[in-house]
């Protein structure tokens, strides 16, 4: 049995789903500052959160970003940026360039996305894609991931918008 | 008639950008595509630019149409969900637009109603594959269509952006979602622009180069520290700097730039910004 049906298995209890969600809510807006669109792509986009963009996007930059920033605010950094920066620390640009991301299912907004992705509700990726890889050792891959999400946060809270408004455009 | 048959033929392909105006007053605009005619192959119609509310693409691309013009529907993703976008794809379809761009469109934050609800649910590389999916007669959602559209698909790409991987890598996404050709960002660096030229070499799908008229030393500076992925030499603004004749220096440094880099893509994409009277000129000098 392997860890998505372990997983499905106990999502059917409600207590149980409600708990794990609230955890992973609060863990994701801490570290990814998650937006709970529920559609979650993160294993793809070495660990950076896309809806973070004030235009949502999944597939690439927008092509409005100057020298890094984004067009939205001057202040805060593209998205778009850290992702590229993030997948090649990971050496996993392939996951990107390879990947068309649909459009998320606004239904799911608000809800947990490991939850979605053992009930077959996503057609995003499995959240284990990054850390499982054929040619790498798991033992050496789970320290680079960690590592780099770390870097990701630290990047996040000293990013130069933090205090101001976080994630809305500047009025 | 759509343009990739023009890029099938080999002809090199010419488009101009075409503002609607804020307001119902069409009189201008129209005067301004018949300047157009017979010059260009078809007039890019833009879709509420720069985040400002205005008349529609929709309607205005129906009156280019009616009197023999071919537009180029622009459509942005900013403002309509997917159910709105689709449903517009069929609308323009059934009003003989043949050639739609498909793009993410600026944020609302820049445009003159701030405080709007950016809708974003699609993005432009889900925009072409929703049209894809149109054309193979289903919806975003897999429902069967009655009748399908079929149109020239296009998407745009900055070619200066820096760094210039990610650009390539929604460029690749965008010919996988059903791009037949592409416009570009304005260029002013003939030479970045055969670099670039030669990394999407194999994706192997037309290109046309945007052009953008400077008016002016100022302009240009404004560009370089506003506008994302444009970068223009110091030597053009010092010659804009320099000329008496402001408008005739600016069709010489555009004919310019089209004769350099015309053997390096397959068309050119004219944005005028407001001196579509000097667009033959700007052809005629270029020896289109």
């Amino acid at each position: 049995m392997s860890i998505e049906d372990v997983l499905a298995k106990a999502f059917r209890s409600r207590a149980f789903s409600k708990a794990f969600f609230v955890v992973e809510r609060k863990g994701k807006e801490w570290l990814f500052d998650c937006q709970s669109c529920g559609n979650c792509v993160l294993s793809h986009t070495g660990f950076i959160c896309p809806m973070r963009c004030p235009k949502s996007q999944r597939n690439g930059p927008c092509g409005g970003a100057m020298d890094g920033m984004c067009e939205v605010d001057p202040n805060k950094r593209c998205v778009w940026d850290e992702i590229w920066e993030s997948v090649n620390r990971l050496d996993r640009v392939d996951l990107l360039w390879n990947n068309y991301e649909s459009p998320p299912d606004w239904r799911l907004y608000g809800t947990s996305a490991w939850e979605n992705m053992v009930k077959g509700l996503l057609h995003s990726p499995s959240i284990f894609e990054t850390l499982f890889r054929k040619d790498e050792p798991l033992l050496r891959e789970v320290p680079r991931v960690v590592s780099q999400i770390l870097r990701n946060w630290f990047n996040l809270l000293t990013g130069p918008s933090w205090r101001r408004y976080e994630g809305r455009p500047p009025l | 008639m759509k343009l990739t048959e023009l890029f099938e033929s080999g002809k090199f392909v010419v488009t101009s950008e075409l503002g609607p105006p804020k307001g119902v007053d069409v009189e201008r605009m129209l005067e301004e595509a018949e300047i157009l005619r017979g010059r260009v192959d078809a007039v890019n119609v833009t879709d509420q630019q720069s985040s400002v509310m205005r008349l529609g693409s929709l309607a205005v691309c129906h009156l280019l149409k009616q009197r023999g013009l071919e537009p180029v529907l622009q459509m942005t993703c900013r403002d309509r969900n997917r159910i709105a976008l689709q449903s517009d794809l069929l609308s323009a379809y059934v009003l003989g637009i043949e050639n739609v761009l498909c793009l993410t469109g600026d944020h609302i934050s820049l445009g003159d109603h701030p405080g709007a609800k950016p809708v974003f649910d699609l993005d432009s590389v889900s925009l072409l594959h929703a049209a894809s999916e149109l054309q193979q007669g289903r919806d975003l959602a897999g429902q069967k269509l009655k009748g399908s559209p079929n149109f020239c698909l296009g998407a745009v790409v900055t070619p200066g952006a820096n760094p210039i991987e990610p650009q390539i890598m929604k460029m690749e996404k965008k010919v996988k979602a059903g791009a037949q050709f592409f416009q570009t960002q304005a260029v002013y660096d003939p030479r970045r622009f055969e670099e670039f030229m030669e990394q999407v070499k194999y994706l192997n799908v037309p290109v046309m180069v945007g052009i953008v008229f400077l008016k002016s030393a100022g302009m240009a500076r404004f560009m370089n520290k506003n506008v994302a992925g444009v970068h223009v030499p110091e030597s053009l603004i010092e010659e804009m700097d320099e000329a008496e004749d402001r408008v005739a220096k600016s069709i010489e440094i555009s004919a310019r730039l089209i004769r350099e880099m015309k053997d390096m893509c397959q068309g050119v994409h004219l944005m005028p910004l407001g001196w579509e009277k000097h667009v033959p000129a700007v052809l005629d000098a270029a020896g289109l």
